[in-house]
């Protein structure tokens, strides 16, 4: 047999990705650690940012051509109105959860001293306003990025507790590469961010994961996988090889037996490097296990329109985005695009594009093209129901 | 030059020399410039402190993302310039500035011809720093060719018991016939060889 030339010695096959040195980047570190991209003929360069507001300016000017993004980021990139808009498209979902909301160890006893059930967000979210009132000084929390799910999941839990959360409570930016020195110093009291920020507070005792993100939208996508919009209109078999290779990427991480290397591989210096050795020493370390993280189980990839327009409401809400309809989500969101690519795999994927959101409080099965396609829970704070039939014309 | 007031900036770069180099640059452009590492307390203490006008960032801060978190919960913070409103630069500017690394973030309000010549005079100090690194670089990578090739000469002359112009003959020769670079064929011969030492003892001793 004649082995056909890989497609990264033609000319026009190289691609540059984008990440941030995050526990969810991991998909695009491990296709390119264990030859994935080779092995789909892409030659693949990594470049790393520190943040996401760079990433976001070096896709827009062509630097890159795409990446690793927050699931609200090519919303907002693509639909902004208050400035240039630079199209994205979503192929596939990256990983889901992984977000924490953590409060040091005073407002964490504080919250136990007050009898609340830890396990119900929308009462701590109350009883954190009831102590900044009793206090006379609002709390100080620390959001990581604007058009993030930690920033949106943060702002619904406070809203859980009524209109007064805002005078109660005050965000205050930080990053989280100082999120640890913010709360050494008690300049901020409690954060919302990613993995392996809420990992490293508990582990150098600075404070307690009170809640995931899971508890405020359940499997919620985090991170996806955000290329140009003409990039892929240009290298279409480029972007369907892009996705099969992180599809296998992210098979091979929700697989734990693998997570031993995994963790080698992420503390290389090209990646997270130290960032994550203090975690060494705990069996549980990569993946908290009240956090949820995951990357492939239960059609995880799929990029659901739903899902999206769900995210660009909130962002909406937020006054980041004027109205968004259904129509303006689905040149973002692309299901088809990631279908193709998953069939091609052999990997079932849903018949539908949209469901309503907030309705499943468990795993359930779908119709996919070839038998029953298992899907995640999706339940949202305080029951709320994200229905896509009345907001999302065809 | 004009009688405009100086505008406030505060600088953010992690490396000291050429955040040195761009503060002199500013000032010497009449401006007030705000030199600091931010710490735990925080940027969001520090901008609400100096109101500066204009945040020149290198775009390898993690801080980027707080400065841009801070620009949508406060109407008044400083928002990043590609994103302005009354577009105070063109895209060939951005361009050049996210190429050089240069972010910024400007209030409202102040002229678009001094930004972008604020904007200008960053990516001028960032590029020319760059371009001194790379020079720096490419010196320290020669003398370290030079010592490598040195080395794979002395081991073919020993290998093929010549002299140094025959062996510097071959390596050439041998580089020229794979289209490498003189020092990367070097390295090849020298990792070669090496191994071939360590080999050659245990052969013998299965010969015998």
């Amino acid at each position: 047999m004649v082995n056909p030339t890989p497609l990264h010695k033609h000319s026009g096959f190289h691609v540059k990705l984008g990440f941030v040195p995050l526990l969810d980047s991991a998909p695009l570190i491990v296709a390119r650690e264990l030859g994935l991209f080779d092995a789909e003929g892409l030659e693949v360069e990594l470049v790393r940012e520190e943040s996401w507001a760079s990433l976001r300016d070096k896709v827009s000017f062509g630097l890159v051509d795409g990446g690793h993004m927050l699931a609200p980021m090519p919303l907002s990139m693509s639909l902004a109105e208050d400035r240039p808009r630079v199209p994205i498209v979503v192929g596939m979902v990256l990983s889901r959860n992984g977000n924490g909301i953590t409060l040091n160890n005073t407002i964490y006893n504080h919250l136990i001293m007050s009898g609340v059930d830890l396990d119900d967000p929308i009462a701590t979210a109350s009883a954190l306003v009831q102590l900044a009132r009793s206090r006379g000084e609002p709390i100080r929390l620390a959001s990581v990025s604007p058009w993030s799910c930690h920033d949106l999941q943060l702002r619904d839990w406070l809203a859980s507790a009524g209109p007064d959360a805002q005078s109660q409570v005050q965000i205050i930016p930080v990053s989280p590469v100082q999120m640890a020195d913010a709360f050494r110093a008690e300049a901020v009291e409690g954060c919302c961010v990613g993995e392996p920020w809420n990992s490293l507070l508990e582990y150098e005792q600075l404070g307690r994961i009170l809640h995931s993100g899971h508890q405020i939208w359940q499997n919620a996508a985090e991170k996806v996988l955000g290329m140009r919009a003409d990039w892929t209109e240009q290298h279409a078999t480029m972007h369907r090889h892009l996705i099969r290779s992180l599809l296998a990427a992210c098979q091979w991480l929700d697989n734990p037996h693998n997570h031993g290397l995994l963790r080698e591989i992420l503390a290389r210096p090209d990646y997270l490097g130290n960032r994550i050795n203090a975690l060494d020493s705990h069996p549980y370390s990569l993946f908290h296990p009240r956090l949820h993280q995951h990357f492939f189980r239960h059609s995880a990839n799929f990029p659901w329109i739903s899902q999206g327009h769900w995210l660009a409401s909130r962002l909406a809400s937020r006054q980041q985005l004027g109205k968004v309809t259904g129509e303006m989500v689905r040149q973002v969101f692309r299901p088809d695009l990631f279908r193709d690519a998953a069939a091609s795999m052999g990997i079932d994927t849903p018949v539908i594009d949209s469901k309503t959101e907030g309705r499943h409080q468990k795993p359930f099965t779908l119709s996919g093209r070839y038998g029953p396609v298992s899907v995640a829970s999706d339940r949202l704070l305080g029951s709320q129901l994200h229905d896509w039939k009345s907001k999302v014309s065809d | 030059m004009s009688s405009q007031n100086p505008l406030r900036i505060l600088l953010i770069d992690k490396d000291p020399e050429r955040a040195s180099q761009v503060c002199e640059a500013l000032r010497l452009e009449g401006h007030d410039v705000i030199r600091q590492r931010p710490d735990a307390s925080g940027l969001t203490a520090a901008v609400a402190r100096d109101q500066p006008d204009m945040v020149i960032i290198d775009m390898d801060s993690p801080d980027r993302d707080t400065l841009e978190n801070m620009s949508t919960l406060n109407n008044h913070a400083p928002r990043p310039i590609v994103f302005s409103a009354n577009e105070p630069c063109d895209r060939t500017t951005m361009h050049a500035a996210v190429k050089a690394g240069v972010s910024a973030y400007v209030v409202d309000g102040i002229q678009p011809e001094r930004v972008r010549s604020i904007i200008d005079s960053a990516v001028v100090q960032f590029e020319s720093f760059q371009a001194l690194k790379a020079e720096l670089e490419e010196t320290r990578t020669a003398l370290e060719d030079r010592k490598v090739i040195e080395k794979a000469k002395g081991l073919i002359m020993r290998h093929e018991n010549c002299d140094e112009e025959t062996a510097h003959r071959m390596l050439r020769s041998v580089a020229m016939e794979h289209s490498e670079r003189l020092a990367v064929m070097a390295r090849r011969v020298i990792q070669i060889t090496e191994g071939k030492d360590r080999q050659g003892a245990g052969s013998v001793q299965r010969a015998s």
